[in-house]
């Protein structure tokens, strides 16, 4: 009974527009009114054969139907569209939700349009209770003024008053505590040329705690290694001070057996001569041994480089001696002065001396020498410490790292610790080995122009 | 030959070297400065009576060195031993060595005044000994040696019958060798003659070239 069905392609193109329907928000046609439509007509085709203004309408429907389905594809890009951007929108409302740091939008006029749920830990407000009011409002008092005019002069110039990554600002916190935070910002121009600003506010606080907890560490561990060495040198101090002790020693006991026979008067005198400068000679050891082993802060004050390494050759010397080894110093005649801490570069001085003169002796050295040459660039003062040991053989970026050590015995901290006291200087230590075996150890450090003031 | 000791100071540091000098002079002695081992083993003369002040620790060849070198080269001037900064380990070596005494750094004038004395005393001991040792052999070298075998018999213990039944002479032939040889080594009784054969036979001297 379908056989005329089969001449058109009407019925096919009707039953297949009736599956509209199934989209109800089909949005341009009442696909109701076209169901009505098809359904009259689809009788008529059941009837007598096609005429001249049945095949009309044909073309008619076929051209609406081709309409729609040109509709449905659009209004299905659409729904995808509008479906990826809502997935889009929670995912970003997820990230700024589940951020434990806490962040504000504002807009143009310095309000805030968004606060996620972190704001409450951070800042002590109810993220909704934020939405409109100013930022200011979370800015401790003391830099309200800069926040207004940096915010104006990028609004107006769009030139940065603040590093925008990472910088450490305050913020308010509603129980009227001062917060550091570290913040990040980012801005957007929407198209009608208004700035949105997001800033993320870190809590510093535990940033700033460990960083104490380092430095704290780091002046522990060079107070131990500064006490280790002075144990190390002990020994030899003890023989330091008690050649001149020595001497103070007799000269007294003679002085005073002389004392009341006039003939003698020159030997007594001589002999107190002797005492005094021996004595001095004991507490010149003594003040360059407390120097070392004090603990101290960072000091910055200008001193000469050549008189650290005098005072510390001063220290080693009778070690050096034991070891057989010769001391060669070349000391620039330009005045090296730098300004820091004179101790802690002593302690580098000393122990790029001592692991010199301990790789000479491990490894039973034909030349046993040591050259300490300070020298200038232009903005550099370099202090070399060259060696005729067996050179490095560990790699040279290795030998910089805390616990690692060639020595049998030895801690290893010693080479990390005078990098970063290098590095808090500004400055940094070298290693190379040198063509003719050994190896130098350098320290670079910024030279300070001296102007006469030693403040 | 002078008599009066020198006092050797083997020391690397001036100011206690001149100190050390200046008090010994002050004692009445002479004194030779040195200011390495090196130093002294070029420079020595132990035929002056006298002793050594030897700090242990010195550029170069340490104190403890040099006495071992000297002992075994048979310098025989008694060695006190200085260090500034002495451990057990340093005096029991000093001290096997031979040491008179090992002084700590700072010491008083008196305590280096005694054991300076006390060094020159064993010097001076060692020193006649020694001479009478060569005086000794030098009289044994006298005798001829049938003499001597009686005088060995006699200071064993033996009668002037019992060494002639052991060497099967007549008792008047012992008795003269006996007479002759205690003439030649001018003494008179047995105990002497003990004496100087032990001195005689006591090795010093190859000790000393060994």
């Amino acid at each position: 009974m379908f056989t005329e069905i089969h001449s058109g392609n009407g019925l096919s193109v009707a039953l297949h527009s009736l599956r509209i329907d199934h989209f109800s928000e089909f949005p341009v046609e009442n696909p109701i009114q076209i169901i009505q439509h098809y359904s009259v007509s689809s009788s008529m085709y059941l009837s007598p054969p096609l005429s001249m203004s049945d095949s009309a309408e044909i073309s008619h429907h076929e051209r609406l139907a081709a309409e729609n389905a040109q509709l449905r594809a659009r209004v299905m890009d659409l729904t995808a569209a509008v479906n990826r951007l809502k997935e889009a929108s929670d995912m970003y409302r997820i990230v700024a939700d589940t951020a434990t740091d806490a962040i504000l939008c504002i807009d143009e006029e310095n309000e805030i349009i968004y606060a996620n749920p972190s704001c409450q830990e951070l800042l002590g407000h109810c993220p909704a209770s934020l939405i409109g009011r100013p930022l200011t409002s979370l800015i401790p008092e003391h830099l309200q003024a800069a926040h207004e005019t940096g915010f104006q002069r990028f609004i107006q110039t769009g030139v940065k008053s603040i590093s925008w990554s990472g910088v450490e600002l305050e913020v308010l916190h509603a129980d009227g505590s001062i917060i550091p935070v570290d913040v990040s910002i980012g801005s957007l121009q929407a198209p009608g040329g208004q700035y949105r600003f997001t800033g993320f506010l870190r809590d510093a606080r535990p940033r700033k705690r460990f960083e104490e907890e380092s430095r704290v560490r780091m002046a522990t561990l060079t107070h131990a290694e500064r006490l280790k060495s002075a144990g190390e040198l002990a020994a030899g101090l003890a023989h330091e001070l008690n050649q001149p002790l020595s001497a103070v020693c007799l000269h007294a006991d003679l002085a005073h057996q002389l004392f009341d026979k006039p003939d003698q008067n020159d030997l007594v005198k001589n002999s107190l001569e002797v005492i005094l400068l021996q004595s001095e000679r004991a507490s010149g050891i003594l003040n360059t041994l407390r120097e070392l082993i004090r603990k101290s802060e960072p000091i910055q004050l200008k001193f000469s480089v050549n008189d650290a390494v005098l005072a510390v050759t001063q220290l080693i010397r009778a070690e050096l001696q034991s070891h057989e080894i010769t001391l060669d110093l070349q000391l620039t005649s330009e005045d090296p002065v730098i300004l820091g801490d004179r101790i802690q570069i002593e302690q580098v001085v000393l122990n790029l001396l001592k692991n010199a003169m301990e790789s000479i002796h491990e490894c039973d050295s034909a030349t046993r020498r040591i050259a300490v040459r300070t020298h200038c660039d232009a903005s550099m003062l370099i202090l070399d410490v060259i060696d005729t040991g067996p050179g490095i053989t560990d790699p040279v970026e290795a030998i910089f790292q805390n616990f690692v050590s060639s020595k049998p015995n030895g801690l290893g901290i010693g080479l990390g610790i005078c990098q970063s006291i290098a590095n808090r200087h500004h400055g940094r230590i070298t290693a190379t080995n040198n063509c003719q075996g050994g190896a130098t150890f350098s320290l670079h450090v910024p030279r300070q122009q001296d102007t006469g003031e030693n403040s | 030959m002078n008599l009066i000791p020198v006092i050797n100071v083997v020391d690397d540091d001036p100011a206690v070297s001149q100190a050390i000098s200046v008090v010994a002079r002050s004692f009445g002695y002479r004194v030779a400065l040195y200011k390495s081992a090196e130093d002294f083993l070029y420079g020595y003369d132990d035929t002056q009576p006298g002793c050594i002040l030897l700090d242990v620790k010195m550029p170069g060849m340490s104190g403890l060195e040099l006495q071992r070198m000297l002992r075994s080269a048979g310098v025989r001037l008694p060695v006190i031993m200085m260090s500034g900064h002495g451990d057990i380990q340093m005096a029991v070596d000093a001290m096997t060595n031979g040491a008179v005494t090992f002084l700590e750094k700072p010491f008083r004038m008196q305590v280096l005044g005694d054991q300076i004395a006390k060094a020159i005393e064993l010097d001076k001991k060692d020193r006649d000994e020694r001479e009478q040792q060569i005086t000794a052999r030098e009289k044994l070298e006298s005798l001829t040696d049938k003499e001597k075998t009686v005088l060995i018999e006699i200071a064993n213990g033996l009668t002037n019958r019992q060494i002639a039944d052991k060497l099967n002479l007549s008792v008047r032939a012992i008795e003269d060798r006996r007479s002759r040889a205690m003439k030649k080594l001018k003494i008179n009784s047995i105990v002497e003659l003990v004496t100087i054969l032990n001195l005689g036979s006591t090795s010093a001297d190859q000790n000393l070239q060994s």
